[in-house]
């Protein structure tokens, strides 16, 4: 793959899209000098977006997805809820869906930290293929399943095994969170490893996702969470390496940074432009 | 622990709110990370729950014991379904079931609330109120100054035990 080609993206709601559309062309900003191109939208059912916004992102010469963190791909899903994030989508010019499986709702309440990973096992991968097939006919967009954040993990469908069934099944790509995925190996006591280049997923992973952990031993386990907030760490610099190298065919990656200073954001996208010339040059020496 | 590896997710989700994980001693590394997960929701529950009511939670735990938080957590799953967000959530279940307890502990809630400026259907003054007032039988805003006093001082439980609460000045408006 063209490292050098690979664009950045950065996540976050309505006001963050605002902040990001005057930073993105400002000349002093945390953005400059960066290949930032791509931003991932966080929506609720119930948000509106300006007309200026619309009218912005229209001609905008960055890419745009929507994160919308209400869509139970693995249980049931309030189809009215869907129709009325239907309506918003409609109104920018949206690549893909990218949504994490499991579920993000339970009745009213929306779930936020307390998001619960589905149980590798048949019977969520048919609700999550069923699910996923439905909501891409009916927003009539790409959708990519995110792996979430797994802090116990059931099952016996072994974690690629799974990813790959489903997006064949589903006709949806991936989106693959690095983070999470060192969760789930923590939760399973297992080393962080990815398949061999030839393995099918890579051909289905379009997005890259990285976000700030916290990790540590409890109880004489090692646990983490999920803390977009924090500066990204060694261990999940090291997990995205070679990460990279193998997804030759990603679109962008996305440094989730919710909640995050400008100098912890700063030096994240320093850390992944230094990470990403770390593996070109490699690459390199290879060939 | 007694889920298995077939069952649904539905099924997990109702398990982890389940009070008798976070006070098991789990052996197996499984086991373990299912408590893991339990804690750290439970955490967040007692977390929304201690910025809402800081000084008040200190005295009705000492009062009532643990149970008035692993009572909130256990309706996560089955009550929690028709509030928006986990906060409202967690405070909304918390304070229907105080409720249910002694006036002055909803009471106290109450005042801690307009004492943040979160006033919920009532108001409270030390002034008299003119008409449509109650007089409430304690003086919230000693209790609550005490509570204060005692809780910026991480003060034992025995000490929270102890306390009388007298009748006073501090008067409710009806909105």
């Amino acid at each position: 793959m063209d490292i050098n080609s690979i664009s950045l993206g950065v996540s976050g709601d309505i006001n963050k899209l605002k902040q990001f559309i005057y930073l993105h062309t400002s000349t002093n900003s945390v953005y400059r000098g960066a290949p930032i191109k791509h931003f991932s939208l966080g929506v609720r059912p119930w948000d509106r977006l300006e007309n200026s916004i619309i009218d912005f992102c229209a001609t905008a010469d960055f890419t745009i997805s929507v994160h919308p963190v209400d869509i139970n791909f693995s249980g049931v899903i309030d189809m009215a809820e869907l129709a009325n994030l239907k309506k918003i989508v409609d109104t920018l010019p949206v690549s893909y869906i990218e949504e994490d499986i499991g579920i993000w709702r339970n009745g009213n309440l929306f779930l936020g930290a307390h998001q619960t990973n589905p149980p590798l096992n048949k019977k969520s991968l048919q609700t999550t293929i069923i699910n996923a097939k439905m909501v891409k006919h009916f927003l009539e967009l790409p959708i990519l399943l995110e792996n979430p954040p797994v802090y116990s993990e059931f099952g016996c469908i072994p974690f690629w095994d799974f990813y790959l069934e489903l997006c064949i099944q589903s006709g949806c790509s991936m989106a693959f969170d690095i983070g999470h995925y060192l969760g789930y190996c923590k939760s399973k006591d297992l080393a962080f490893a990815i398949p061999d280049a030839k393995h099918e997923i890579w051909r289905l992973i379009k997005t890259l996702h990285i976000s700030g952990i916290k990790s540590w031993m409890w109880n004489s386990i090692p646990v983490w969470l999920d803390q977009h907030s924090d500066p990204f760490n060694i261990e999940l610099m090291e997990a995205f390496k070679p990460t990279i190298s193998q997804a030759y065919n990603t679109e962008n990656i996305l440094l989730e940074m919710e909640g995050s200073s400008i100098e912890v954001e700063r030096s994240n996208i320093d850390l992944v432009k230094k990470s990403l010339a770390e593996v070109s040059e490699n690459d390199n020496k290879k060939h | 622990m007694i889920i298995k590896n077939t069952d649904t997710i539905d099924l997990i989700f109702t398990e982890i709110y389940k009070s008798k994980n976070i006070l098991s001693s789990p052996t197996t590394a499984c086991d373990k990370h299912f408590t893991f997960e339990c804690v750290r929701r439970y955490l967040d529950i007692s977390r929304h729950l201690n910025r809402r009511w800081p000084y008040t939670i200190r005295y009705l735990q000492s009062i009532y014991g643990d149970d008035i938080l692993t009572n909130v957590f256990e309706q996560i799953d089955t009550t929690g379904s028709t509030y928006r967000n986990l906060n409202d959530a967690a405070c909304g279940i918390f304070f229907n079931n105080t409720a249910k307890n002694s006036n002055i502990d909803f009471e106290l809630l109450l005042y801690e609330d307009f004492r943040n400026g979160k006033a919920r259907s009532s108001a409270y003054t030390t002034k008299q109120p003119l008409e449509r007032s109650t007089l409430i039988p304690y003086d919230l805003d000693s209790i609550y100054t005490t509570l204060m006093f005692y809780g910026r001082a991480y003060a034992p439980s025995a000490l929270y035990v102890n306390l009388i609460l007298e009748p006073g000045k501090t008067y409710r408006v009806n909105e």
